[in-house]
C-alpha cells in the first residue's frame, strides 16, 4: 500500500529524514513512535501529499501522493494534530453534510454512531466545542469515511482518560478490515494493545519496523526484584524493575511498549540489528 | 472511467460546498447590499428631502461591484494556510476543478451578487416607488459605466490579487497592496523608459504634440494600417496589460495551488 525508497526530507537546510525505506500493507495498524522532532509529523505529510520528498520516492497505491489527485485524496484521511481547519462556524453534522459527498465510501450511520459513543453533540458549533470534544469529532468523520489509508498525528492528544480508552475500542471496532491506519504518537502508553506493528522513528532513519509477535521473539519483557547482568535496559517499577533483555530462550511475554522505546534509543545499533 | 483531471460532477459538488459553508456570510451581504438603496432613499429624505439622483446610484453600483470583484479572491483566505487550509487542499477534487470554482465565485458569483442584489433592490424600488426615484442604476451601469478597458483593468486586478492571495501566506492584504503599489511603479518606469527610448529613435517624430489616442470605442485587437507609433504603442501596451498579464497570474495561480506545501 505505501513504499518508500531512500526518502530524504528537508526543512531549509536542516535535515529531518535521512534515506528512509519502509513497506506498509493494508488490515494494519502501525504505531509510528519516536522522539518530538524527529520527523513523524513529516512523514504523515508525505504520505498525505502534503510535503514533496527532497530525495527518494514515497509511492502510495501505486500513486505519488504528491499530485494530490481526487482518486488518491477519496481514499486517504490526513487527521492533523491541530485540528484549525476543522474549527468552523459550523457543527460537525453540517460539516459531514457538505463534505462527505467526496468520499464515496463515508457511512453516515457509522458517523452517527461514533459520535453518539463519544458522546458528542453533533449539532453543536465546532468553534464552541473544546479541544477534546472537537478531536472526537473529527475522528467519527475521519473513521466513518471508510478510507483506506487513515493518518492520525497524536490522535489521543486532549482526549481525558476514559476518552483514551474509547478512542483504542472504536479504532479497533470500527476501522475498516482493509484500511492501513497509521498512528504517530509519543504518548506510547495510549496506544497499548492497539497498535501493531510499531515503527520507531529516531533521528534521520527508521530503528524499527516490526510487529509484536517479532519484537517478542527477539526482545524479552519482565519485572525482576533486582536488574539482571543481561538486561539492555531497565527502569524501576512498583515491585521491582521493568528490564528488557535479548530473548534467549526466555520465552514469549507481552511487549512493553514504553520498555521497548526507552530500550531502543538507547541501544540503537543492537535492536535495529535484532530486529532487521 | 475515474477522471483525475475534470470532472463536472466534482465542479458541481464544490460550487455547492462553498455556497454552504459560506451560507451565512452570503445572507448577510445580500442582506446588506438589498438594503443600501432603502437606506440611500430614506437619508435623502429626511436629510435633503431630495431623491438620489440616479448618477450618484450608478456610479455607487459600479464601485460596490468594482471592489466585491477586485477584492473576492480574498474570500478564499486560508486556501495556504499551513493549518486552516487543509480543509480545502486534501478535499478530493483536482487542483484544476479547484482552481475553476474558485475563479467562478470571483468572477461571476461575487459581481453577480452585486448586480442582483443592489441593482436588484434598487430597480425594485424604481418601479414600486417611482415618485421617488427615478431611473434604474443597473441600466445606467451597464449602458454607461460598463467599458472594455473597465472590464480589462479589474480583470487584471482580480487576477494579480488572487495571485497574491495564494503567493503570500501571511499579512496578504498588506502585502498585496504594498506589492501591487511597487510593481504598478516600476511597471510605469518602464513604460517611461520605453517611449523615451522610442522617442530617441524618432518613432514619434511624426505624431502630432496634441493628438489624443482614443481606444475607447477599439476592441483590444483592433489594429488599423494607418495607426502611428504611439496608437501602436497604447495598444499593444493595452492587450499586455488587460490580457496577457492576467493570463500569466492565472497559470501562476494555477501553479501555486499545484504545488503549495503544507
Amino acid at each position: 500500500m505505501i513504499t518508500i525508497n531512500n526518502l530524504s526530507f528537508k526543512y531549509g537546510k536542516k535535515e529531518v529524514l535521512n534515506d528512509i525505506s519502509m513497506k506498509l500493507e493494508a488490515g494494519k495498524i502501525y504505531g509510528l513512535l519516536g522522539e518530538n522532532g524527529v520527523g513523524k509529523t513529516t512523514l504523515l505529510k508525505i504520505i498525505s501529499g502534503l510535503q514533496k520528498p527532497w530525495k527518494g520516492s514515497c509511492s502510495v497505491f501505486g500513486e505519488d501522493p504528491f499530485k494530490r489527485t481526487p482518486s488518491f485524496l477519496s481514499r486517504i484521511f490526513y487527521l492533523p494534530e491541530e485540528l484549525e481547519f476543522i474549527q468552523n462556524d459550523c457543527s460537525i453534522r453540517y460539516f459531514a453534510k457538505i463534505n462527505a459527498p467526496f468520499y464515496p465510501k463515508f457511512n453516515k450511520e457509522k458517523f452517527e454512531t461514533i459520535l453518539k459513543e463519544f458522546e458528542v453533540e453533533g449539532d453543536k458549533k465546532l468553534n464552541k466545542l473544546s479541544y477534546g470534544q472537537v478531536k472526537k469529532a473529527a475522528l467519527s468523520f475521519a473513521i466513518a469515511t471508510n478510507a483506506e489509508l487513515l493518518l492520525l498525528d497524536e490522535p489521543s492528544n486532549g482526549l481525558d482518560i476514559p476518552s483514551k480508552t474509547l478512542f483504542r475500542r472504536i479504532i479497533v471496532q470500527y476501522v475498516s478490515d482493509n484500511t492501513c491506519t497509521l498512528i504517530s504518537t509519543h504518548q506510547v502508553r495510549d496506544l497499548e494493545n492497539l497498535i501493531d506493528p510499531i515503527i520507531i522513528l529516531d533521528n534521520k532513519a527508521v530503528l524499527m519496523n516490526a510487529s509484536l509477535e517479532k519484537i517478542s521473539e527477539k526482545l524479552h519483557f519482565g519485572l525482576y526484584s533486582s536488574v539482571p547482568s543481561n538486561a539492555l535496559y531497565w527502569e524501576p517499577a512498583p515491585g521491582g524493575y521493568i528490564c528488557v533483555m535479548e530473548n534467549d530462550d526466555l520465552g514469549e511475554s507481552k511487549v512493553n511498549i514504553e520498555a521497548l522505546f526507552n530500550t531502543t534509543m538507547h541501544h540503537k545499533s543492537r535492536i535495529k540489528e535484532l530486529l532487521a | 472511467m475515474n477522471n483525475n483531471i475534470f470532472q463536472f460532477n466534482r465542479v458541481g459538488k464544490l460550487f455547492r460546498r462553498t455556497f454552504q459553508q459560506n451560507s451565512k456570510t452570503f445572507l448577510n451581504n445580500t442582506l446588506v447590499l438589498a438594503g443600501l438603496p432603502i437606506l440611500f432613499l430614506l437619508i435623502a429624505r429626511l436629510t435633503s428631502n431630495e431623491v438620489p439622483s440616479l448618477l450618484f446610484r450608478s456610479n455607487f453600483l459600479a464601485f460596490t461591484v468594482g471592489v466585491i470583484f477586485i477584492f473576492s479572491p480574498f474570500f478564499y483566505y486560508f486556501y495556504n494556510h499551513p493549518k486552516k487550509g487543509l480543509s480545502e487542499v486534501m478535499l478530493p477534487a483536482s487542483v484544476l476543478e479547484k482552481f475553476v470554482v474558485m475563479q467562478m465565485v470571483c468572477m461571476i458569483s461575487a459581481p453577480l451578487m452585486v448586480l442582483v442584489f443592489l441593482g436588484g433592490s434598487d430597480a425594485l424600488i424604481t418601479a414600486l416607488f417611482p415618485k421617488y426615484q427615478d431611473g434604474y442604476a443597473i441600466a445606467h451601469f451597464f449602458n454607461n459605466r460598463l467599458t472594455t478597458d473597465g472590464v480589462l483593468l479589474a480583470f487584471l486586478s482580480l487576477q494579480a490579487l488572487f495571485f497574491a492571495n495564494l503567493f503570500f501566506v501571511r499579512r496578504k492584504i498588506l502585502k498585496s497592496i504594498a506589492s501591487f503599489l511597487v510593481i504598478n511603479f516600476l511597471i510605469s518606469i518602464i513604460i517611461l523608459v520605453i517611449i523615451k527610448v522610442m522617442e530617441s529613435r524618432g518613432y514619434f517624430d511624426a505624431v502630432s504634440c496634441n493628438m489624443s489616442v482614443q481606444l475607447n470605442d477599439r476592441g483590444p485587437f483592433e489594429f488599423y494600417a494607418g495607426d502611428n507609433a504611439l496608437t501602436m504603442f497604447v495598444m499593444t501596451l493595452r492587450i499586455f496589460m488587460g490580457i496577457v498579464l492576467p493570463i500569466l497570474f492565472m497559470i501562476g495561480s494555477y501553479r501555486l495551488m499545484k504545488t503549495n506545501r503544507y
